[in-house]
């Protein structure tokens, strides 16, 4: 198991993004596979015999997802594209969205078939411009190809996308807060039950899935669902885009079979920790989900449930290196600032907790911090996370109360030198 | 029946409410700071999560039972929002458990970091959800060693004074503009832990049910403007009563000084009438009943004793032909009976009518649900006076022809009210008149030029019955004691009958 290019395949060439270099790679063959030889039935039962999941972070897996909406239901249906990638360390979306937008494309539009969805929304990251851009060339292009509007390929199904550009909150990452704003309401995150599948965009049942889950789709129905299946653990079907950054020597996003073991993947495919230094930690699957220690990814793999093994989660994949000279303090500083500033304010525990925890870490990271704190973080967290409207409460109480455990001795180091601990030569007072 | 056990207790329900009501309708309060009955769930608090389980089922659907033969709970991992959670057939609900209570704890502790703690001075200590909770369910000591948040002074309405530090972000306030009042100028801004409740740029709050944004706070963060620094709630006694603005007949609750003056009107739930609302005319309206109140009888301009007083009025009615008298609609029915049979059995005058084209209110802007709470007739029991027959007779005159030409009759009877006064077009008519007698709950410096004047209880110092605008009767009760000398009509006409009889 190893690199693996399917969204990837061909993605360095010049012109990538065009609909004419991806029809020349096969492009929207899955989706005439799909309209002229497969009934929604067999292609559902294609995506649930992949074991696809969603990439967006919770890992819930697409067939059983696909399989709420009722085909028939009267009223419209909406598909949504969870294009706000936000998580930080995640960088994959951008990529596809930049140079493969009409892979996302094919997806929607077969996952809408299947489904028998009316319209398709991509909801893009407010600093994402270049790629919103982007995906509305790509849109463009495609309706006058004929693979979105009326009649698509004379089947008589009709489906249309739209792209949104958000203003800039992480917390629209959240569907239901995603909803929320495409409806042009506070990007508040609704409560749930109902799930999107009953009540979702504009009360009508909805699907939401990432921008990496549409984008595997053409390759499950052109090879079939088993094929991709096989490309995995018995467990998590088919390849998944990580997104590797920080201290690491080539950076970058990459395509690997589920399963792949994380030697593997850092040492011969990223090229191991940058200018020879011993690698501390790493974050696994983007800021919000708990860090490990170099000694904690002895035999790690890859994939859901071994990532879940070691303590952690495969969130976006996105891999956050940090190599032996790195202050945690600072990490969990500047994780905390990051949380503090995007929680929404819409209930008590992450609004006023999210701000607490900053504070008090912000306090241990100027040298002011007492011993004491570090209990205060992990007993304050134990309340925050089980009481929040959405998961944002889990985001910034996972990773912090798991730095705050890993590396505890560090922290208490820092805070016993106080004003005279090292901060480092970017150290800012913010 | 579908039934459901919380804390032990089975209950059985019917409708789909939520934990929370079910709760209390068996007497198991459940805290919350967001949750109103009448707007939309928020479900931002978490002061109601409980504990919520439903019996465990195989995987065949057989509910599993233990050694015991008991039904086994499977309880959900997190504790649920007893607001948004409906009740489900065999869901067991525990609201003191040990986890429950904890978590209470700590949403308290999370409310108080940031909250300024200023009691003393605020105008909401004693009446303050956040108090009450803290005493009842959090902890006694505060763990924050941080800054405090803090906001700017920030304005948006006449009718409420903003102290946004004391906010708790519940979010009832928003949530009533936008479901109840229909209005869309006010709303959260910002994000995360600064934010904060604004009017949208330029503009501010204008709607009439702003007071009710004030009541809905359970904290200190909005305070009414007209009530700051009055008085501690707790030296105030609190009676029910009927609001008297207006024809709707608003159930209310006045709220009474140790000076025996009104010093604020709040809402009180009826179902059938104004629900939990009422308007900010209503309201405000109430210094009416405090100030410039008659304390004496006056005859000519000069005081007199009851004795004399009354027996000159009834030496008067009784010795002129054409008497006229101009009824209100601000009496309770009982007054108006009384009154028309005055009138009928006693003056023998047709001369009657309770229609005073007083200054009319405008109907009010509508609540989203198309309802109005400020309707378009200016007193309380119009409804009443017409059931009274307080009109005129076959070749009796009417309120307007009355006034119109004042110097037709040879004594005017007017009964004062606060809306007569707002109209001086009126008051200059009954200037006009040959004779006039007066019953006032007010005392005015033109009170020197006529006839007669009798000190005039308000109904708020009596019981007695209001008919609404829609026809609904309503009883009220006593809400204050009645100021010095004032006697209320149904005493008046029994004592001018009496001395008649006396005479005779």
């Amino acid at each position: 198991m190893a690199e693996k290019k399917i969204i990837l395949a061909n993605i360095e060439e010049e012109n990538s993004h065009t609909i004419d270099h991806y029809i020349k790679h096969g492009g929207y063959g899955a989706l005439e596979k799909a309209f002229k030889s497969m009934t929604p039935a067999q292609i559902l039962e294609e995506i649930k015999a992949s074991n696809l999941r969603g990439r967006g972070g919770a890992g819930f897996p697409a067939g059983i997802k696909w399989s709420f909406i009722k085909r028939d239901a009267e009223g419209p249906k909406y598909l949504i594209c969870n294009a706000d990638e936000g998580e930080p360390g995640t960088f994959k979306d951008r990529r596809i969205m930049m140079s493969k937008p009409h892979i996302v494309l094919e997806g929607m539009i077969i996952a809408a078939y299947c489904m028998g969805l009316d319209a398709g929304y991509i909801y893009i990251r407010g600093e994402f411009y270049d790629p919103y851009l982007s995906m509305d060339r790509a849109i463009e292009e495609a309706y006058k190809k004929g693979f979105l509007g009326k009649n698509i390929l004379g089947t008589g199904f009709n489906f249309d996308v739209y792209t949104y550009l958000g203003a800039g909150a992480y917390i629209c990452g959240d569907e239901t807060a995603l909803m929320n704003s495409l409806e042009g309401k506070r990007g508040y995150p609704r409560l749930k039950p109902p799930f999107p599948a009953q009540y979702g965009l504009y009360g009508r049942p909805t699907t939401v899935h990432n921008v990496e889950t549409f984008s595997a789709v053409p390759a499950i129905i052109e090879n079939g669902g088993k094929w991709y299946a096989d490309l995995g653990t018995p467990k998590s079907g088919g390849t998944k885009l990580f997104g590797i950054s920080g201290h690491v020597t080539n950076p970058g996003v990459y395509e690997l079979t589920l399963g792949t073991s994380w030697k593997e993947f850092f040492e011969d495919i990223a090229g191991g920790v940058k200018g020879g230094k011993k690698l501390k930690a790493i974050i696994p699957g983007g800021s919000s989900t708990p860090i490990l220690r170099a000694d904690e990814l002895e035999g790690m793999n890859l994939d859901y449930e071994s990532i879940q093994a070691k303590g952690s989660m495969m969130g976006t994949g996105a891999v956050i290196v940090f190599d032996e000279t790195t202050n945690m303090v600072k990490v969990l500083y500047r994780i905390m600032k990051f949380y503090a500033h995007e929680s929404c304010g819409q209930c008590t525990p992450c609004r006023e907790g999210c701000d607490w925890f900053y504070d008090i870490v912000k306090r241990i990271y100027h040298g002011e911090g007492k011993v004491e704190d570090l209990d205060r973080l992990e007993d304050l967290g134990k309340y925050i996370g089980p009481n929040t409207i959405c998961a944002f409460g889990d985001a910034f109480v996972m990773p912090t109360t798991a730095l705050v455990k890993k590396f505890r001795g560090e922290i208490i180091d820092h805070i016993k030198k106080g004003k005279s601990a090292d901060l480092g030569k970017d150290y800012h007072h913010a | 029946m579908p039934d459901i056990i919380i804390d032990g207790k089975k209950v059985t329900f019917t409708g789909k409410a939520n934990i929370i009501e079910m709760a209390r309708s068996v007497g198991v309060e459940i805290p919350a700071f967001c949750y109103h009955p009448a707007l939309s769930v928020s479900g931002n608090c978490r002061m109601c999560m409980v504990e919520v389980g439903m019996p465990a089922k195989d995987k065949s659907g057989a509910v599993q039972k233990d050694e015991k033969g008991e039904t086994v709970i499977s309880f959900m991992p997190k504790l649920q929002p007893a607001c948004y959670q409906e009740p489900a057939d065999g869901m067991v609900i525990k609201t003191d458990s040990e986890k429950v209570i904890e978590t209470r704890k700590r949403i308290l502790e999370f409310l108080l970091i940031n909250h300024p703690l200023d009691c003393p001075v605020c105008d909401q200590a004693g009446e303050c959800v956040l108090q009450d909770y803290s005493f009842q369910y959090g902890f006694t000591q505060s763990r924050f060693l941080e800054k405090k948040r803090t906001y700017g002074k920030t304005f948006f309405s006449d009718v409420i004074t903003p102290e946004l530090n004391r906010c708790i972000h519940c979010d009832r306030c928003s949530r009533f503009t936008k479901e109840i009042a229909n209005d869309f100028s006010f709303t959260r801004t910002w994000r995360g832990n600064e934010t904060e409740l604004a009017a949208l740029p330029d503009m501010k709050i204008e709607h009439n049910y702003q007071g009710n944004m004030v009541d809905i706070c359970p904290v200190g963060a909005l305070t009414l403007t007209d009530f700051r620094f009055k008085s501690r709630v707790w030296f105030l006694k609190n009676s029910e009563g009927i609001c008297t603005s207006c024809g709707k007949g608003c159930n209310v609750v006045y709220a009474i000084d140790r000076n025996n003056k009104i010093l604020r009107i709040k809402p009180r739930f009826n179902k059938n009438i104004n629900s939990y609302w009422m308007c900010d005319y209503g309201r405000l309206r109430y210094p009416v009943f405090n100030e410039k109140r008659l304390t004496r009888f006056l005859i000519q301009g000069k005081e007199a004793s009851r004795e004399s007083a009354v027996e000159h009025v009834q030496k008067q009615i009784t010795s002129n032909s054409r008497v006229g008298i101009v009824a209100s609609a601000a009496e309770s029915l009982e007054g108006c009976i009384a009154l028309a049979d005055l009138a009928k059995n006693f003056i023998k005058s047709e001369h009657i009518d309770y229609r005073v084209h007083s200054a009319q209110i405008k109907e009010d802007i509508s609540l989203k649900n198309g309802e109005v709470l400020m309707v378009n007739d200016s007193y309380p029991n119009s409804m009443g006076a017409k059931k009274a027959h307080l009109l005129p007779g076959p070749n009796g005159l009417s309120a307007e022809m009355m006034l119109k030409n004042p110097e037709q009759l040879d004594i005017l009877l007017v009964v004062i009210d606060d809306k007569l006064l707002e109209n001086q077009v009126v008051v200059n008519a009954i200037k006009k008149a040959k004779k006039v007698i007066l019953f006032s709950p007010w005392d005015l410096e033109w009170f020197g030029e006529v006839e007669a004047v009798l000190p005039l209880q308000v109904s708020l110092e009596q019981r007695g019955t209001f008919i609404n605008i829609n026809g609904v009767e309503q009883k009220f009760e006593i809400v204050k004691s009645s100021e010095k000398n004032s006697h209320s009509m149904i005493e008046y006409v029994s004592l001018i009958t009496q001395v008649a009889t006396a005479v005779r």
